[in-house]
């Protein structure tokens, strides 16, 4: 009840003083322009980076204002899985965000903040659909995992008639048997697949499409068929004792763990590989009572895809880390397992652009183990689709990237069964744009787009001291907690939450000089603390869209100051010192829009 | 060979940049040479740090170098200010005060930190560090209140600083893990010796076991274990080990696991910068092993060996002559930490 | 160490960054808890603009009267002024920067890459913390305050107290200004170990009754206690502050300020006063100073009393503005035409400032003549505690009055064995006087007569005479006693700085005396003939390029005068004139 009552004084209340009018002019502009999806490209960094195009200033501004609810839609419209993602995403928006620049701090914990918006959304809160009426076309999705459910979601809202087929178990593919509980609750998971359930798909659970019922069968009984069944099929080693007891794959490994079954780790496990299924086989085995648990990666924690913080995890709970080893064999010798190993140096770069490791000659060592679990990566399962599709010399389903279409009609994919394995956000991402492309594959015409949107902003919402705020770290359960699957990352609090939420630049603001009104005093500039603002002789517009100013300190050249807003942190130092008031704000944001007939 | 009047950076005020920069400067005259330091305290002798708590003398009687001598020399220290930033394509470092220091070759003698286990890292304000000058000071200045430590793992400056303490009469505990005494990772014999070692000397030894959680009781604090122990203490220092302070090198691209990765010359894989001394990871033939060295010994070899290749006479790292730690009148071969012994 | 008698601090930015504030602020604490202090600014010439400005302070244990050569302690405020001020800094000095800028510099640009490698380098993030507590990175002066305090132990409440005490009721965000100390203050407590020797407990010395005020203050206050009623001036660097103070201080005591067109009409007006029988004064400095020397005459000849304040600054003509010189002695000594005899006094310290303004107003009135008093830009800036004595009543008020019986027929110029007439101030029955720039008569009728002109000329100079007699105390003396290898003697503000040396060296067991000259003209001939006749060689430092004193000594005295003249726009520091006594010692 506290907690309401602050929400409606601190901001209801400041709604209230806009008279009237005020609030009439708060006029709102759309525009298709590519100067201005340039601009959002390049001045949005953190929605950028995001595959699903997540309205990150959005949403953060609304957890700051404490509309949770709105904060989590805003987040669901495009990624649907917003509890899921504020756990497990691998954040390439907060790689990008703008506080993490040189000089300017860390990145805000964006992800951190998704949580946030999830856990503290009112009960009951409502999820808000805008339904197309029914289009009597039919979809079948092969696979539940986030591709899948991305996929479903949109196609049911387009109006179709969706059926999963899932041949697990359960429904959630690799969220549910590949990240383990302590990182993603179950309960979170179910919540979020059954909101898409909900809008009329039907799940077909335990049916294995090739094996219970057949690809073309399904071809035949629908108006398309998306494939998004991930990637079931563990690389292997090839080396030798591969396949002795106690040496596991991690994908298996992790499944049979996920799905509560007993499995022997002992208690000195070697984990091999450097991604994040190796950190969570890791994890996963000293719950299961391992003592001590080194994981052997190639180059070193650098060159790994796994970010810091994971890192800081798995050390936390005294995993060890041991670099530049390559492994060779595996032996059996009496109870344990004795390892081979082999020192590398670094060497060079792959074409794709991975740092390489060079066994060094001569530098072996052995390192003896109860269990040895190796996760080199995975690949898509694609026996069942060797029938109907063409392979490229990868091993990989050949199909159109931008309309996800395969050679044979109707027949799309979607998610990491097309492109390898990646990550959670990809997938949704990748499954809800096969969706768009389905649609306009069943109606013929295009029935969604992105526009930019323009709405004119009357107030500076934040403080020049907000951006001093160090970055809130994630409360975690202390070491000893650590047992079972309890969740490990206990979520931002309130008041956490935020503290971090002020942090975020809101870059969908854009501040701009009307030159008319300009009187090229300069106070902006000598307030500015980014040397954002310059005496500008021209603005060019590139090919693509995106602007680059040419400036000058020629005084007789100057023909308008300009922002930047590329460097600009939107600290509003340039608005509050203005005499003429000629410094606007625009809050711009990319949504998604009905396309009238 | 003549020799250009290049300018030299070291970062790191320790014995392998001081080494080093003595050797640059025999090595060429007119060169620029800079020291950059993140300590606001001189070059000093390590192993006086302890007995610097017996007794009530200055800071500067630590020191290893006049500060004349920099000026003799011409070397400009850079004191009390950090690089937080290397930038190899450019030949520039980003110090913490925002400046832009440019540098021909560079030498990264950064040094070792002490190692915080991640597990601890939210009691990182609970615990105490004793490695340099100035928490030397601190630690002075609050002697008097303290009547027990803990020793929170097991290294060999927390030895140091058990003798010390145990001449203060203060009574002590380590918290020692199952797998290393740092630098040494031993086997159950060895291990059983150093505890027995210490017990002789009226330090409690809790062996095969963690500290997991440190709260605040009172003034002073509770150390517990993963076994379930409880230490009531007054201050619980951090000696588990060092590792290799190069946290400012993150997206400078060099090569990096523990320490610094380097080639037999000394040159990491950035053009014109080498690593010496503790924060280096050296691949030695003789041992099949990357290994970074320890000890005052290394240190100054490294940064002599270092400054000669810098000074481009090709000179290849061998492995010093190896060292020994003596517990309980028995040695063991360790590469650092020359002549020291356990038998305090 | 030095640091044990005195330690020199500097604040050092761009004007705009507030350095001056803080250092009036760190000034007045160090005072408040015990500490000598003297204080001196330097600000760009400019009157509008950027440019560096240095609060430059000294504080002691023992009492001093000069600066130091070299600082103990730099904080900078700005990178770029600084780094000029590093030159002076000594080799174990203490360096304060802002070490978490807003920009990013080249190499060099910042001051941390300048220091000796014996110096102190502290590093506080200025910027941010001022940014942090007060939104604007305005209050840096105030986080360098609050971290000075912790770091140099300075009780912090005194610190606040005297904080709030200069806000006062003009900022309402005194709070966030409180915060920005407060915020320096922990910054420093937790992060900081302080390695330098300087620190600056609360010495247990009663400093009741002190105030903290500058050369220019001192006089306005000797000249409100002496009586003063009028006021008038022109404004001009350095003495523009004493009408300042009196704007608005004098009406409270019912006098009168007036800012006239120009030095010309100001010291007409205090002309008018005098003549009125009004206690009245002007200040300037040498421009200005030259203006007014036609009245320096016209007050001789009419025997009109007037006091003028002349604050040397560099010279000739506008010269240096905002540089501190002592080359108007010639000018305050002979300017004007004619046998002009005047009174000239040159005050060393803050304190005597005020006892000789009082003084020369008391001397102004009772012989009838213009007074000069020499002050120079560094007294009239530099800020010292100083405890005043109260000015005796009978200098209140010495005009001689005629006696009723001589009204019958008034001779304003009446010779009398002093020189001095009684003067009959208008309004007073029957004395009606002329009064001109002419030469006259008893009566003070115009004549151009030998008898009379010689006459009324004896008469002039018999002022001088008596005035000496009666009222010029014979110069102090200090140092050994008897016969000494070296003597000084010394003027103005270059005094303080000799005085202080002449203690180190006396310590040093030296054989050297100080005689302090503080009235320039009419000079006891006596007592310095003593004096000189005791020195084997006699030393006179002063802030000219000819030795102005120097030679006015030596149109009195057969001597050998060791002159060490500087015009280094700067105060000669006493370490300077300690060098030059040895030099001569060992000569």
């Amino acid at each position: 009840m506290k907690e309401e009552k602050t929400y409606l004084s601190s901001e209801r209340e400041s709604f209230n003083h806009l008279t009237a009018a005020r609030r009439v002019e708060r006029s709102v502009y759309f525009s298709n322009n590519k100067k201005d999806f340039a601009w959002m490209g390049e001045n949005v960094p953190c929605q950028t980076a995001c595959p699903a195009l997540t309205n990150i200033p959005g949403y953060i501004y609304t957890d700051y204002q404490e509309r949770y609810g709105r904060s989590y839609e805003i987040n669901r419209y495009v990624n649907i899985l917003p509890g899921v993602l504020g756990r497990i995403c691998s954040r390439p928006c907060e790689l990008a965000c703008r506080h993490g620049w040189p000089g300017f701090g860390e990145p805000v914990a964006i992800c951190h903040l998704k949580r946030v918006a999830s856990d503290f959304k009112p009960e009951g809160h409502r999820i808000e659909e805008f339904m197309f009426g029914p289009s009597g076309k039919k979809v079948a999705v092969v696979g539940s995992g986030p591709a899948g459910l991305g996929a479903a979601h949109d196609l049911a809202i387009f109006g179709h008639r969706v059926t999963i087929y899932e041949a697990l178990e359960r429904p959630g593919g690799m969220l549910r048997y590949g990240i383990p509980e302590f990182r993603l609750p179950r309960d979170i998971l179910d919540v979020e697949i059954s909101n898409i359930l909900r809008l009329g798909v039907d799940l077909h659970a335990g049916v294995r499409v090739g094996k219970d019922i057949k690809l073309e069968e399904l071809l035949r009984s629908y108006d398309a068929v998306v494939l998004t069944a991930g990637t079931y099929s563990p690389n292997k080693l090839g080396i030798k004792g591969e396949t002795l007891d106690h040496v596991y794959s991690g994908l298996d490994f992790m499944m049979d763990a996920n799905s509560g079954k007993d499995v022997f780790v002992g208690s000195k496990v070697l984990v091999v590989g450097g991604g994040y299924t190796a950190m969570d086989c890791a994890r996963t085995s000293m719950r299961l009572g391992a003592r001590r648990v080194i994981i052997n990666i190639l180059t070193t924690e650098d060159y790994i895809t796994v970010n810091r913080d994971e890192l800081n995890e798995v050390k936390t709970e005294n995993v060890e880390i041991r670099g530049l080893v390559s492994i060779e064999q595996v032996d059996r010798s009496g109870n344990s397992l004795g390892v081979r190993f082999k020192r590398n140096r670094l060497g060079g770069y792959s074409e794709k652009g991975e740092r390489l490791a060079v066994p060094i000659k001569g530098s072996d060592f052995t390192d003896d183990a109860d269990s040895v679990i190796y996760a080199v990566g995975q690949r898509p399962e694609i026996s069942f689709v060797k029938s109907v599709l063409r392979l490229d010399k990868g091993n990989m389903i050949t199909y159109d990237r931008s309309s996800f279409a395969t050679d044979v009609k109707g027949l799309f994919v979607a998610g990491d069964f097309g492109t390898g394995a990646s990550t959670v956000i990809e997938s949704i991402a990748s499954g809800r744009n096969a969706a768009w492309a389905i649609d306009r594959y069943l109606a013929d015409r295009t029935r969604r787009k992105k526009v930019v949107r323009f709405e004119k902003y009357a107030e500076k919402q934040r403080e020049r001291a907000w951006d001093f705020i160090p970055r809130q770290a994630m409360p975690t359960l202390p070491v000893k907690e650590r047992v079972d699957q309890v969740e490990v990352e206990l979520g931002l609090n309130m008041t956490l939450g935020k503290e971090e939420a002020k942090r975020c630049y809101l870059c969908y603001l854009k501040f701009e000089i009307d030159v008319p009104r300009c009187i090229y005093c300069r106070y902006c500039i000598d307030v500015c603390p980014t040397n954002c603002i310059h005496t500008t002789k021209d603005v060019i517009t590139e090919d693509d869209g995106k602007q680059r100013l040419v400036v000058t300190d020629k005084w007789n050249e100057v023909s308008a100051i300009v922002i930047d807003n590329n460097n600009c942190i939107r600290c509003g130092n340039c608005k509050k010192v203005c005499p003429v008031e000629c410094i606007d704000v625009v809050k711009v944001e990319l949504i998604e829009q009905d396309v009238e007939v | 060979m003549p020799k250009k009047a290049f300018k030299y950076v070291i970062i790191g005020d320790g014995h392998a940049g001081n080494s080093a920069a003595k050797t640059l400067r025999e090595g060429n005259r007119d060169a620029e040479i800079i020291i950059i330091s993140s300590k606001p305290t001189h070059y000093f002798d390590h192993s006086l740090l302890a007995n610097f708590l017996l007794d009530k003398k200055d800071i500067t009687s630590l020191y290893l170098y006049p500060y004349t001598w920099y000026k003799e020399n011409n070397i400009r220290l850079r004191l009390n200010q950090t690089v937080t930033k290397v930038i190899p394509d450019k030949h520039q470092l980003i110090l913490a005060h925002n400046e832009r220091i440019h540098y021909d070759r560079l030498l990264v003698a950064s040094g070792a930190k002490p190692k915080l286990p991640e597990s601890l890292s939210r009691y990182k304000s609970l615990l105490t560090v004793f490695t340099d000058a100035v928490e030397a000071l601190k630690l002075r200045e609050r002697l008097g209140k303290l009547k027990h430590v803990t020793m929170v793992g097991g290294d060999c400056i927390g030895l140091h600083l058990a003798g010390a303490m145990l001449k203060l009469g203060k009574s002590v505990t380590f918290v020692l893990n199952e797998y290393n005494f740092w630098p040494l990772e031993y086997d159950e014999a060895v291990k059983d010796k150093l505890i027995e070692s210490l017990k002789k000397k009226h330090i409690e030894v809790i062996a095969d076991d963690i500290t997991t959680e440190i709260v605040k009781d009172g003034t002073g604090l509770n150390v517990m274990t993963k076994n379930g122990k409880i230490i009531k203490t007054d201050l619980a220092f951090l000696t588990s080990g060092m590792v290799p302070n190069i946290d400012f090198l993150d997206g400078s691209g060099i090569d990096v696991q523990t320490g610094i990765l380097v080639d037999e010359y000394m040159h990491t894989s950035a053009q014109d910068i080498w690593a010496a001394g503790e924060c280096a990871t050296v691949y030695y033939p003789e041992l099949k092993d990357y290994r970074q060295t320890t000890g005052e010994i290394n240190a100054k070899v490294l940064g002599n060996i270092s400054a000669r290749n810098m000074l481009e006479e090709k000179k290849v790292v061998s492995l010093a002559e190896p060292g020994k730690i003596t517990i309980e009148g028995e040695d063991f071969i360790t590469y650092g930490w020359k002549g020291f012994s356990i038998d305090i | 160490m030095t640091y044990e008698k005195s330690v020199t601090i500097e604040i050092c930015g761009s004007s705009g960054d507030r350095s001056l504030a803080a250092g009036e602020i760190l000034i007045k604490t160090l005072s408040d808890i015990g500490y000598h202090v003297i204080s001196f600014d330097a600000y760009p010439a400019e009157i509008r603009g950027f440019g560096k400005t240095v609060a430059h302070m000294r504080a002691g244990r023992e009492f001093m009267l000069s600066l130091s050569r070299k600082v103990d302690i730099l904080i900078s405020l700005n990178d770029r002024y600084s780094m000029e001020q590093l030159k002076s800094l000594n080799d174990e000095g203490v360096v304060i920067f802002d070490n978490r800028p807003m920009e990013t510099v080249e190499e060099n640009a910042c001051i941390a890459g300048h220091l000796g490698p014996g110096m102190y380098l502290y590093g506080i993030p200025l910027y941010q913390l001022s940014q942090k507590t007060t939104n604007e990175s305005r209050s840096r002066n105030i986080v360098v305050l609050g971290a000075v305090s912790a770091l140099f132990n300075i009780p912090k409440n005194e610190f606040i107290n005297n904080l709030t005490v200069k806000l006062g009721k003009k900022d309402k965000s005194v709070d966030a200004v409180v915060a920005a100390f407060e915020e320096g203050y922990r910054y420093v407590s937790e992060n900081i170990v302080k390695l330098d020797p300087y620190s600056f407990e609360r010495l247990s010395v009663d400093r009741k009754g002190y105030k903290l005020m500058d050369g220019n203050k001192a006089v306005a206050q000797g000249a409100i206690d002496a009586g003063c009623k009028l006021y008038a001036g022109y404004p001009i660097t350095p003495a523009t502050k004493i009408m300042e103070v009196l704007f608005t201080e004098l009406p409270k005591y019912g006098g009168v300020v007036v800012q006239t067109e120009d030095e010309i009409s100001a010291i007409g007006h205090v002309t008018g006063a005098g003549f009125a029988g009004v206690r009245a004064m002007t200040a300037t400095s040498g421009p200005g100073f030259c203006l007014m020397t036609e009245f320096i005459g016209y007050n001789v000849m009419s025997e009109n009393p007037v006091v003028i304040v002349d604050s040397q600054r560099g010279g000739p003509a506008t010269g240096l503005p905002t540089k501190t010189e002592q080359s108007d002695l010639n000018h305050a000594l002979f300017g004007g035409n004619g046998d002009t005899p005047r009174i000239v006094i040159a005050p060393t310290s803050v304190k005597e400032c005020y006892q000789w303004t009082a003084e020369a107003f008391y001397l102004a009135e009772k012989y009838q003549m213009p007074v000069i008093i020499l002050i120079d830009l560094f007294l009239s800036l530099s800020v010292r505690n100083v405890l005043l004595d109260p000015l005796p009543n009978y200098k209140k008020s010495s005009n001689k009055v005629p006696a009723q019986e001589d009204m019958k027929l008034y001779l304003r110029q009446k010779i009398t064995d002093d020189g001095v007439s009684p003067r009959a101030l208008p309004g007073q029955e029957n004395g009606y006087q002329v009064v001109s720039g002419l030469e006259q008569n008893e009566y003070g009728t115009p004549v151009y007569d030998e008898h009379s002109h010689t006459m009324m000329t004896e008469k002039r100079f018999r002022k001088i005479k008596a005035a000496l007699e009666n009222d010029v105390p014979p110069p102090l003396r200090s140092g050994t006693k008897g016969k000494v290898k070296l003597g000084v003697i010394s003027w103005g503000s270059t005094a303080g700085a000799a005085a202080d040396a002449l203690d180190s060296v006396l310590k040093e067991g030296r054989s050297v005396a100080m005689l302090k000259i503080i009235v320039m003209n009419p000079l006891r001939e006596k007592e310095i003939q003593e004096f000189l006749d005791d020195c084997e060689k006699v030393l006179v430092p002063e802030l000219n390029y000819e030795g102005q004193f120097a030679n006015w000594l030596s149109m009195h005295f057969q001597k050998k005068f060791y002159r060490y003249n500087k015009v280094a726009t700067r105060p000669i520091t006493h370490d300077e004139i300690e060098e030059e006594i040895e030099r001569l010692l060992k000569e």
